[in-house]
């Protein structure tokens, strides 16, 4: 049974809304955003571009967006991707495209960010992709905040309204910030990855509260739920798993900042119980539970010359798949996965960075549930290479309009060595994981 | 009556004289506070051997750092939310004052 939105919970996400769009800024790797705080993109973001945040990128976002240098500004930002893509082999043809070797528009965004007074502030993202040509809404994040001195130290506690679990997360260790930062629905991806790797994304919405303590010590705890299917289909993202109830989330962190440097550890927790793709036919639900810890380093120098960066994480998931074991979809009452994936990165001046992923799952052999793969495992690994040079962006002053034009540029190039399940004749039609390797140019622009 | 303004005059320069000779010397301290993402006054002039308190009403960790004459900077620790830290000036020139954290934070201080 779908649990209704409760009135109250409108009461709250709507005036977020209106007020989100009336009042706030532009948006991410967000000029609005540089524009209200009246510091360069840099501040924020690591590369002068994109969501690697820095240690004031984090702050600026737990205490709810709302640091403002000036009366009022434009609370309205776009951002546009566009990409070459090649893959080693070519592809089943995606509609309006070729089996290989095309040219996407890969989204187009538009957001509306910002403070409004010293306690609420966020985000809404809206995105037209460019692949499946359609609009959704995309990222939301909405917060209310107060900060306190207890004993001479400092506490932060806020409420997240969002729609993608780890959404709101202050690190780029979580897949929802996670590397890579830009992809194309056109690149082949694994069919497996857990709930709290995007399975959730924009098909719930969360509310959750949370503290920070002298700037080191993070606790969160909240739950998830489906909205209104009518509220789904309004926001371009209907269909899915639907949660049954609510899903608890709750998540802790350390971070330890020092001048020049600092690193962070963390764990997660999320037990969803999910219809699959929204059937209630069983009569029962699969019941999830996804626990992760990770990890980052960070580097900045003097002046963000060279700047370093490591983001780790794994997740276990463990599936009790009574909904879909009695549809006839998987072969065991319970299965497990796993995930793992690190990336480090070298930025130069905030303009040219390399980074380097390694990324892995594996999990139990079901040869339902994994039916296109030969091996009945989930099992993809491999790595992804990026060179990306940002020639506007690091700053205000290195672009001809200032914070209103950042650019970036890149190469992406992804070898897999596995691939749903093997490395070579995979889906038992003579495919194999290299012919999955995807090179990509792309130009990400945000205004 | 002017013999006895003469005398006075003469009592209030001497006793002026033995106070500047026997009461220490202090050094001032001034303050400098970091409030919405600036340094709040964003130019001071003290004299050699003042102290200056960097007091941060943001909710934000700053990093002040002091660049000297020589363009050399001094890192001077993380501060968070209500601490304050105090920074002495031993030698004239102009310093420059910036947050490592916030790039458009600015501050001058010179020092004669």
């Amino acid at each position: 049974m779908r649990i209704k939105t409760p009135v109250g919970v409108w009461a709250l996400i709507i005036p977020a809304l209106v007020l989100t769009f009336l009042f706030t800024d532009r948006a991410f790797a967000v000029p609005a955003f540089a524009d209200q705080t009246g510091q360069p993109c840099s501040g924020c973001h690591v590369g002068g571009f994109g969501p690697q945040l820095t240690v004031f990128g984090r702050q600026f976002k737990l205490l709810g967006y709302t640091a403002r240098t000036v009366d009022f500004n434009v609370p309205v930002s776009a951002m546009a991707i566009a990409s070459y893509l090649h893959t080693s082999a070519d592809q089943p043809p995606t509609p309006h495209y070729s089996a290989n070797d095309n040219v996407a528009l890969d989204q187009i965004s538009l957001f509306f960010a910002g403070g409004v007074g010293e306690h609420f502030g966020g985000f809404s993202q809206f995105t037209y992709d460019g692949v499946a040509r359609a609009f959704s809404w995309d990222n939301l994040d909405l917060r209310a905040v107060n900060d306190f001195i207890v004993d001479g130290t400092d506490l932060v506690a806020g409420l997240s309204l969002n729609n993608n679990p780890a959404i709101q997360d202050p690190w780029n260790t979580m897949p929802a910030w996670g590397f890579p930062y830009t992809d194309s629905a056109l690149a082949p991806s694994p069919g497996a990855a857990t709930v709290l790797n995007g399975g959730l994304a924009q098909s719930a919405i969360g509310l959750t509260a949370y503290a920070w303590w002298n700037s080191s010590l993070y606790g969160e705890a909240g739950v998830y739920w489906t909205p209104e299917r009518g509220f789904m289909r309004a926001m371009g993202a209907d269909g899915g798993a639907v949660i049954r109830g609510s899903a608890p989330y709750v998540r802790v962190g350390y971070e330890k900042d020092y001048d020049n440097q600092n690193f962070q550890l963390g764990a997660t927790a999320f037990f969803p119980n999910l219809y699959p793709g929204g059937d209630r036919t069983a009569g029962a639900s699969d019941k999830y539970q996804d626990l992760s810890v990770d990890g980052s380093y960070q580097y900045v120098g003097s002046g963000g010359n060279n700047i370093y960066q490591v983001n780790t994480r794994y997740i276990h998931e463990h599936q009790s798949l009574d909904a879909t074991f009695a549809l006839g979809e998987s072969a065991n009452p319970s299965d497990t996965l796993e995930e793992f994936e690190t990336d480090a990165s070298y930025y130069w001046h905030n303009e040219i960075g390399f980074t380097a992923g390694y990324f892995s799952n594996w999990g139990s052999t079901d040869s339902l549930l994994y039916a296109d793969n030969r091996t009945g495992k989930p099992d993809s690994a491999g790595f992804v290479f990026q060179l990306d040079g940002t020639p506007f962006g690091s700053g205000g002053d290195t672009s001809p309009l200032g914070n209103h034009l950042n650019l970036r540029v890149g190469i992406q190039y992804r070898h897999f060595t596995r691939f749903d399940g093997g490395a070579t004749n995979f889906d038992g039609a003579g495919s194999n994981s290299s012919g999955n390797d995807t090179f990509r140019i792309f130009a990400w622009v945000a205004l | 009556m002017i013999r006895n303004s003469h005398s006075l005059v003469g009592v209030a320069a001497l006793t002026v004289s033995l106070s500047s000779l026997m009461a220490p010397s202090y050094a001032a301290q001034a303050v400098i506070d970091q409030k919405g993402l600036k340094f709040v006054p964003n130019t001071m002039t003290i004299n050699v051997g003042d102290t200056i308190r960097f007091t941060n009403s943001d909710p934000f960790t700053h990093d002040v750092t002091v660049v000297g004459p020589s363009g050399t900077p001094s890192d001077k620790g993380l501060q968070h939310h209500g601490q304050d830290l105090t920074v002495t000036f031993p030698e004239k020139g102009t310093f420059s004052i910036i947050c490592t954290f916030h790039p458009n934070m600015k501050a001058t201080v010179i020092v004669k």
